[in-house]
């Protein structure tokens, strides 16, 4: 980023807006998605971080990790608890919810910015505050919030047994602002679409990313709500000692839990549908065919959309949860994987009898996919309550989990990265770079969390600082230490894409405008689009984003909109 | 490309707020009144998420009607009519814009504003009087929820009042039609906020 | 906004005047339990119907708005009833006992 902002430095002087207002305070949406994209690669260096600690302390117990010191089981739990933390509302939801949404939507859609700029650098700003808050709870007295992501009381509802009083008001103040933050973007994301769309963009010419985009925001701010009713009740809680989740005063714990994921289970696939969305772009483009179904995939999305309010039970199969509850919530659980599963198959359809090119963001979905299928596939074992029995809280639920997320965040976010980078900055990434990258990733991501899997099968807890402890998890530690070497490497791969992204932006050879010669709207704006995105006049669409490779064409390829220079 | 084009066919500068594209949603909603009400939309989920735990901590605590009755009736029944009151007063002053009547348009807004301190006022007087008894939020669950729910609600107050006192100050230095879509918008949420009384009010008052 | 809208805005604030102060008054009928809270319940909804139809202009908002509120309203419905077995300690024995 700051070899971009030197790069426009060049050009002061024919800036007529400050420093300031131009990077600092913009409204225009592209500047507000490359704040978040900045925003989650700063917070993913501290929780990759974090996860190098982790993985440390579960391989080699009582031994001090490098570049940090003993990693004691109070500094465990709470490393744990930040690690999931910044990773799914200040890495995951930043990366593939806001910064494509406002970069992407509106050039997508032919419109010059967001319905309410300025709502929409509040929102950029709120989710910074939150993010500040987050970390500076490492640092103030007592320390961070040591109770796990999802913050379960009586453990978190009190001081008493956490031993953190400013911490755990941090961390929910935290949470607070990344849930608003998301509210306020999701809100804006929908009346765009919905209300300024380019002359002739109907619904069903919307490209699929946005489709997924605006699903995923839907999702969320309907979700929201609960927990941060919630959030309210653990701040009093821990702020004021009154008793909402604590037995002792009256209270009812598993409230918050189903406070909790009423929210927390739309949210993981508000973190998902981007990438679904991103995946059928990308796959059209490189495939140079039609989407196959659009139609079927929009109803299934908004089936799973409907279906994902109703599972979120199935996280909590082994909390006490009343027995009643338990088969509805895997019938609903098991349910939700047929849509999803739909949606997946029409991908692979996509690229049957395709003239697919093997360039590097296709690769990445498939790096997706692959990787995704296995995930929800594991998916469906944990949404089996009896099976649940067994698996919960166990490293089966971990690795399930990163191999939803993950693919999610990595293949399919780095995936629209490459593929959107010479709009975002006119300039390609290095491909040979780019291909090492995606290469290293996907063997040290599986080297990573498939040892996971039969750990967990192995019967091995998860938020466990050491092992050791427990004579029957001594037959894991190969597997763990396998496990965190890969992790290691993962994390060092990330370097390459660093060390990528420094040298196109300074070094790389300018890029055409439509590098990919894909149909979408975004691609007629230049690269990168200027203050209005396009020109003075609007472009005109005339046809569908998946006219590839119609049949009497002299092109593979049909821009959606012809009145403007492609 | 130069990254800095501005558009002098329209007269835009780089920092202007432009108009944000081609209208293309349903006819007669505009992307305020469709962003008002999405947003109303995410509070009813809140709201939802509260008095949903509420009602159901009081299906297992019945003692909590008992709780209940130490609340000041004529205060909340009070408060209610006032509530209404500022509603009715907003709702002619979005009138009043749309008709151009600068002297109503804010003559009524100040009555908002004005009914709307008066109940945060009479709120706190409630409050003072609760801790007065030794009623505080952490006395039970009861009155828990009662200082949470009212707090959570008067806050949506506050922010209402400052939304109106914004509007208030635009109409100083901008034409009045112009605002007009603006204030409409303020009065849903103002309106919203009236909602929200009607369902609090009974729960926590009301309830057997 | 026209003038049957004026006249409109005077009519509904004094229903809701009234509607205030029977919901109020019900209490001091001291009827039965579920009696008592059906009736302020109702009255509520009736109140509510009357600000969002009237005050918000419901009725003349396209079909979109009409979705982003009633799908809340269902939300809510699926949360307090699903979230009624865990909170409200409700069991098989329970069931039994009503059946």
């Amino acid at each position: 980023m700051s070899q971009d902002q030197q790069g426009h430095d060049e050009h002061g002087h024919e800036h007529q807006q400050s420093f300031i207002s131009h990077y600092i305070f913009s409204t225009d949406h592209k500047m507000i998605g490359k704040q978040f994209l900045l925003l989650s690669a700063i917070m993913a260096c501290f929780g990759g971080f974090m996860a190098y600690l982790i993985r440390w302390e579960v391989a080699f117990p009582n031994t001090p990790a490098p570049f940090f010191g003993l990693v004691t089981p109070d500094k465990f739990n709470a490393i744990i608890t930040l690690h999931g933390t910044i990773m799914i509302f200040f890495v995951g939801m930043p990366f593939l919810s806001a910064f494509p949404s406002n970069f992407l939507v509106p050039l997508m859609i032919g419109a010059r910015d967001m319905a309410f700029p300025k709502l929409n650098m509040a929102s950029f700003w709120i989710t910074f505050v939150g993010a500040v808050l987050l970390v500076s709870s490492i640092f103030v007295p007592g320390g961070p919030v040591a109770g796990g992501w999802v913050g379960y009381p009586p453990l978190s509802a009190s001081s008493e047994f956490t031993g953190v009083k400013i911490g755990a008001v941090l961390w929910i103040l935290a949470l607070a602002c990344a849930l608003v933050s998301s509210s306020l973007g999701g809100m804006n994301y929908l009346v765009t679409a919905a209300t300024l769309r380019a002359p002739g963009m109907t619904f069903n010419r919307i490209p699929m990313t946005v489709w997924f985009l605006l699903a995923s925001a839907i999702t969320f701010f309907f979700s929201a709500g609960p927990l941060i009713a919630g959030a309210f009740m653990m701040l009093m809680d821990n702020a004021f000692g009154t008793g909402f989740f604590l037995p002792a005063k009256g209270g009812e714990p598993m409230l918050w839990e189903h406070l909790f994921w009423f929210f927390g289970h739309p949210e993981v696939y508000v973190l998902f549908f981007p990438a679904l969305g991103f995946g059928l772009d990308i796959m059209a483009t490189f495939t140079r065919k039609p989407v196959f179904g659009y139609k079927l995939i929009l109803w299934c999305t908004g089936s799973a959309v409907a279906l994902s309010y109703i599972v979120w039970a199935h996280h909590m199969f082994m909390s006490g949860l009343n027995p009643l509850l338990a088969t509805p919530f895997s019938i609903t659980t098991i349910l939700i994987s047929v849509p999803f599963a739909i949606i997946i198959f029409c991908m692979f359809a996509t690229l049957r009898n395709g003239a697919i090119r093997l360039e590097l963001p296709f690769l990445w979905i498939i790096g997706f996919l692959a990787t995704f299928l296995i995930g929800g596939l594991t998916g469906i074992f944990l949404g089996s309550a009896s099976a649940d029995i067994y698996l919960h809280g166990t490293y089966f639920v971990v690795a399930h989990f990163h191999y939803t997320l993950f693919p999610s965040v990595f293949f399919g976010g780095f995936g629209a990265v490459y593929y959107w980078f010479p709009k975002m900055y006119g300039k390609k990434l290095n491909e040979k770079l780019g291909f090492l990258h995606l290469a290293l990733t996907f063997i040290f991501f599986n080297g990573t969390f498939w040892p996971l899997f039969k750990v967990g099968m192995g019967g091995m807890i998860r938020r466990i600082a050491d092992p050791s402890f427990y004579p029957q998890y001594h037959q894991f530690q190969g597997l763990n230490a396998f496990a965190t070497v890969s992790a290691i490497c993962l994390i060092a791969t990330q370097v390459i894409f660093l060390w990528n992204l420094v040298l196109s932006l300074n070094h790389g050879p300018q890029a055409e405008k439509n590098p990919y010669q894909s149909n979408t709207l975004e691609w007629i704006a230049d690269s990168p689009p200027p203050h209005g995105n396009w020109g003075p006049v609007l472009p005109v669409v005339t046809s569908d984003p998946y006219e590839y490779s119609k049949p009497g064409e002299a092109k593979d390829w049909q821009p959606q909109a012809t009145n403007l220079p492609v | 490309m130069d990254k800095n084009t501005t558009l002098p066919v329209l007269g835009f500068e780089p920092g202007d707020q432009l108009p944000t594209g081609h209208y293309s949603g349903p006819v007669g909603l505009t992307p305020g009144r469709l962003g008002i009400w999405a947003l109303i939309a995410s509070e009813i989920v809140l709201f939802a998420g509260l008095f949903g735990s509420f009602i159901l901590m009081r299906l297992i605590n019945p003692g909590w009607a008992e709780e209940a009755r130490h609340l000041n009736l004529y205060a909340g029944t009070l408060n209610s009519l006032v509530l209404l009151t500022s509603n009715f007063f907003m709702m002619k002053s979005s009138k009043s814009f749309v008709e151009d009547r600068a002297e109503d348009a804010r003559k009524f807004m100040v009555f908002t504003m004005l009914a709307g301190f008066v109940f945060l006022g009479i709120k706190a007087y409630e409050y003072s009087g609760e801790f007065a008894h030794g009623e505080f939020p952490t006395s039970g669950g009861f009155w828990s929820f009662y200082f949470l729910m009212t707090g959570i609600h008067a806050l949506h107050i506050l922010g209402g009042l400052f939304a109106i006192f914004l509007l208030l100050s635009k109409t100083r230095h901008e034409p009045l039609v112009s605002l007009a879509s603006r204030a409409n918008i303020t009065g849903i949420y103002w309106s919203f906020v009236e909602v929200v009384w009607i369902f609090l009010f009974p729960l926590l008052y009301l309830l057997a | 906004m026209n003038s049957k809208t004026t006249s409109n805005h005077m009519a509904v604030f004094s229903s809701l005047v009234v509607l205030s102060l029977c919901a109020v008054g019900v209490t001091f009928l001291h009827l039965s339990v579920v009696g008592n809270n059906l009736a302020i319940f109702g009255v509520a909804v009736v109140m509510a119907g009357l600000v969002l139809f009237q005050y918000m202009n419901l009725k003349s908002e396209s079909s979109v708005i009409y979705w982003l509120t009633i799908i809340p309203m269902v939300l809510f419905a699926i949360l307090v009833f699903l979230f009624i077995p865990d909170v409200c300690h409700f069991s098989i024995d329970f069931l039994r006992g009503v059946f």
